[in-house]
């Protein structure tokens, strides 16, 4: 199941407030910045810091060169206040 | 003591939302064995759905059947079309769809709750209402996952007092409201005498009686996340050492809430 555009244009990571990669076929939003990955469980993400998950090197390098090659979308890139790439069209 | 609140919390709401579940044919049994009691020893209902009466309106009768809350916080709230509504501690969704029917055409709500019994519970309720406006988060009150000054109002019914920390709770509330964003919850409050022993009782705090502020915590709480113009209206009460109240406050316009850089 995927992610409500709306939910996509506003959530943020619980720990520093800041953006989130969105791997739709993964099924995770990702915090870059603290290596820490979020599930999406039935559409509703699960945005409790003690169910998420801290993520390796490796790993964070390939999600890092999967977003790039894939452009996944950036979560609060549409938040009121909020910075960011426009690019918010969903493929 | 926050953990084992949390947990005990969690488990308590879980099995209130599959009782609901199974009992939408049914009215929620007033002072009968519910997980959660919805009523005061002499028997008139203090928390849940016989609170809604017409302020109902745009909320199913599903959801409004499996609220636990202590007051409709939509009554007073006044939302306005276009804003965005975030509601702490969602539940069953029963404010959650009334909000949205107050600031469509182009507003939404957000619910976010601990529970995920309760937040497909409310999802459930929001498809058969055919609310779309609607999304829900699965997060804690203390760390809401929403960037900073995004939300026009905040709501809540009933659920900051089972939080184990009130004081982060009122400040995350500061936080992702805009400037002049408004706080409109109907909570719990302790009377100042309330005795030592139903303080520490783990089932008078998930049944939001032992967990609740004071109007003076209330008020100080406020002032310190940021919030003015706060008001705290008694509606009824709720426990020998306890009322039910609506509470009221804006978020200042200076930023000084947030720590912006």
């Amino acid at each position: 199941m995927t992610l409500d555009p709306l939910l996509i244009e506003v959530l943020a990571c619980p720990i520093d407030k800041g953006p989130l990669l969105w791997f739709e076929d993964e099924e995770i939003l990702y915090n870059p910045r603290l290596k820490r990955s979020y599930v999406v469980r039935d559409g509703i993400p699960v945005m409790l810091i003690d169910e998420s998950s801290e993520v390796g090197d490796s790993e964070h390098d390939r999600l890092i060169a999967k977003a790039k090659s894939e452009n996944v979308p950036e979560t609060g890139s549409n938040a009121r206040g909020g910075k960011g790439p426009t690019d918010a069209s969903p493929s | 003591m926050s953990n084992e609140v949390r947990e005990a919390v969690k488990r308590r709401y879980a099995a209130a939302a599959v009782e609901a579940d199974g009992a939408y044919s049914e009215a929620t049994p007033c002072c009968g064995e519910p997980a959660v009691s919805t009523c005061s020893p002499a028997g008139e209902a203090v928390f849940g759905a016989a609170l809604y009466d017409e302020a109902g309106e745009g909320a199913l009768p599903n959801a409004v059947a499996a609220s636990l809350g202590c007051g409709v916080p939509t009554a007073v709230a006044d939302l306005h079309p276009g804003e965005v509504v975030l509601d702490l501690g969602s539940g069953a969704g029963a404010d959650v769809l009334i909000a949205a029917g107050r600031v469509a055409p182009g507003g939404r709500v957000i619910g976010l709750d601990m529970t995920p019994e309760m937040l497909d519970l409310a999802r459930q309720n929001a498809v058969l209402a055919g609310v779309d406006n609607v999304e829900f988060i699965e997060g804690y009150l203390e760390e809401i996952p929403l960037p900073d000054a995004t939300v026009d109002v905040v709501i809540s019914n009933c659920v900051i007092n089972l939080a184990a920390d009130k004081h982060v709770v009122l400040k995350e509330a500061a936080r992702v409201l805009r400037p002049g964003g408004r706080l409109a919850i109907s909570d719990v409050i302790a009377d100042p005498d309330m005795d030592a022993a139903t303080r520490s009782d783990i089932a008078e705090w998930t049944g939001c009686i032992a967990g609740a502020l004071t109007e003076a915590d209330y008020q100080v709480g406020l002032s310190g996340a940021g919030f003015e113009e706060v008001e705290v209206i008694e509606t009824h009460r709720v426990h020998p050492h306890a009322v039910a109240a609506i509470v009221r406050a804006v978020r200042a316009r200076d930023g000084s809430a947030t720590g912006n850089p």
